[in-house]
């Protein structure tokens, strides 16, 4: 078996930032980043659902046209790190349940691969379903298989029948699958606990390469980073933050992302009084959304639920406090540091929690906070190399050369 | 670079939006092949960037305009000359029964896809031999695959070589 550094290292993926989607995978585009210097060589299958309307027979149509174009079309990218990028599209009928888009994920990387396996000794897919499970159809004799885990609508997978027993195959073929946080740990140990012992906590890896020029002078500017739809709480922030501008006519949010609440977030800030207030710049660049963080001043997540929030640890890498709720990953993913990074609010449907969060945020701003020592304590726990050399560690059950 | 994007299911507009306005920042040509106009219709495309309507293109096609011709215009016709006088009004009445519950089920399910299955492939080949040469098509989403598939199959009328594909454009380095 290679060690480290001679290896052959595969990564196959979901979620990749691409033209149509900028935000969506850019933690695998970091892990990849972090990663890929350590290793001899690093390949990504990027595994992308097209989704479409289709009748069964365009539907049979599109599938073998794809597969029969994946050859022709198939073209290898740099990436970062050194790494090769192979963006591979997968027709998925809209509408196409966990476990027969995990199937088709699994064909269209055969139809890519020419039939031959995936080259690595070590596949390292991203998300059980449906990454974790083509690639166990695609692994070549004697490769290894790592999965990581961060899909928040994990307990919808769980909960069909199909899909959680492909979960289960890949549990029980892989050599360790790796949760981004205890809320996942904890689920997958309890819907598999013969598997438990496989399980571990791996997060996501963020860069601190980039930090703020000028130190936060104010709390006045909110930034919110990532989907605008129910489950992230946007719609209340919203809410929350109009009862503090009525109370300070300087406060201004940015909301980035896009999301089916993009319009009646327009609609309620006018409705507010807040329009002139509130700007939605809809979906940007990952580098777009790190230049915002540097010229905000509070990062403010009102989610309902996460499994990592690698949001507030890139706006801590940035410089930025935080005010976000206890929702599954920030609490863990600020452990021991929260006084210093910002403020942790409870999850609530009433606005003026959040609110109330703010203003004692506020309060103890700035000498309550020590955002240089948690952005320590963050490197150390989620910086590349840190996260880079778990994953070797994983890997080859040694440290990075 | 000469670049196609097919983008004829327009589920992937965003893309085809970012990538054909990278061409022609390039210097490049980029040329967009639609399905439908209407998707499109909010798109902010970079005016430098040629959009063809391929189901417009398809729509003037001769079976096509026979199809309209024998579904549509000769009943409206016979509809007209018959609803004079007293008869004009059952005849209206007739008329929009028969527009409702056959021309438009049998043009929805019946030549639309027939138009798209048997007579696009001809005038995208047309189209793509008449704007080309092209250095590289771009497949830019599911429904598109089966008529890239058939121009790689059938290759591309006065070219000599056939062009690249792919299925995004890429951002340099990814």
């Amino acid at each position: 078996m290679a060690q480290g550094s001679d290896a052959d290292v595969t990564v196959v993926t979901p979620w990749y930032p691409s033209a149509q989607l900028p935000f969506r995978g850019s933690f695998v585009q970091a892990m990849v980043e972090a990663v890929a210097p350590t290793v001899r060589r690093l390949s990504v299958y990027h595994c992308d659902d097209w989704v479409s309307r289709m009748t069964p027979r365009q539907d049979a149509e599109v599938t073998a046209a794809a597969h029969a174009l994946s050859g022709a079309a198939r073209q290898v990218r740099p990436g970062p790190g050194g790494a090769e990028v192979v963006h591979l599209p997968v027709p998925i009928p809209a509408g196409t349940g966990y476990a027969d888009n995990a199937r088709r994920h699994a064909a269209m990387l055969r139809a890519v691969l020419g039939g031959t396996p995936l080259a690595g000794e070590v596949v390292h897919a991203h998300v059980g379903l449906p990454s974790g499970w083509a690639a166990l159809h695609n692994l070549r004799p004697g490769a290894r298989l790592f999965v990581t885990e961060h899909a928040s609508f994990l307990p919808l997978i769980l909960a069909d029948a199909d899909a959680r027993a492909r979960y289960g195959e890949v549990l029980a073929r892989c050599t360790a699958l790796f949760a981004v946080g205890d809320g996942v740990l904890d689920l997958l140990a309890g819907t598999f606990p013969r598997h438990a012992d496989r399980i571990r906590l791996m997060p996501n890896p963020v860069s601190f390469a980039a930090g703020r020029q000028t130190p936060v002078r104010s709390l006045e500017r909110w930034l919110y980073v990532g989907s605008l739809k129910v489950e992230k709480g946007v719609d209340l922030l919203l809410e929350a933050f109009a009862q503090c501008w009525a109370e300070d006519a300087a406060l201004r949010l940015t909301l980035v992302g896009e999301g089916p609440l993009d319009g009646p977030l327009r609609a309620r800030a006018a409705a507010l009084g807040v329009a002139d207030a509130v700007v939605l710049t809809g979906a940007v660049t990952p580098p777009e959304a790190l230049r915002l963080m540097r010229e905000h001043d509070l990062l403010v997540h009102n989610s309902r639920s996460e499994t990592f929030g690698m949001v507030v640890v890139e706006a801590l890498a940035a410089g930025l406090p935080v005010l976000v709720t206890r929702c599954g990953g920030p609490e863990r993913t600020l452990a021991g540091i929260e006084y210093a990074a910002g403020g942790l609010v409870e999850v609530d449907d009433d606005p003026a929690t959040f609110a109330a969060g703010y203003r004692r945020l506020r309060a103890r701003f700035p000498e309550g906070l020590d955002l240089a020592y948690a952005r320590e304590a963050l490197a150390a726990r989620y910086g590349y190399p840190a996260v880079a050399a778990a994953h070797h560690e994983a890997w080859f059950g040694s440290t990075p050369v | 670079m000469r670049v196609l994007f097919l983008a004829l299911g327009a589920t992937r507009r965003r893309a085809v939006v970012e990538e054909s306005a990278r061409v022609v920042a390039a210097g490049g040509d980029a040329v967009v092949l639609l399905g439908s106009a209407q998707p499109w219709a909010r798109e902010d495309l970079d005016p430098r960037v040629r959009l063809v309507d391929l189901g417009e293109l398809t729509a003037h096609t001769r079976p096509v305009r026979w199809a309209q011709a024998l579904l549509v215009r000769l009943p409206r016709r016979a509809a007209r000359l018959a609803g004079r006088g007293r008869l004009r009004e059952p005849m209206g009445r007739a008329w929009r029964a028969y527009e409702r519950g056959v021309a438009q089920p049998v043009h929805r399910r019946l030549v639309a896809p027939a138009s798209v299955r048997w007579w696009r492939g001809p005038v995208l080949r047309r189209e793509v031999a008449a704007r080309g040469p092209f250095d590289l098509i771009v497949v830019a989403d599911p429904l598109s695959m089966p008529d890239a598939a058939r121009l790689l199959r059938h290759g591309v009328a006065g070219s000599r070589r056939s062009p690249r594909l792919a299925f995004v454009l890429g951002l340099g380095c990814e």
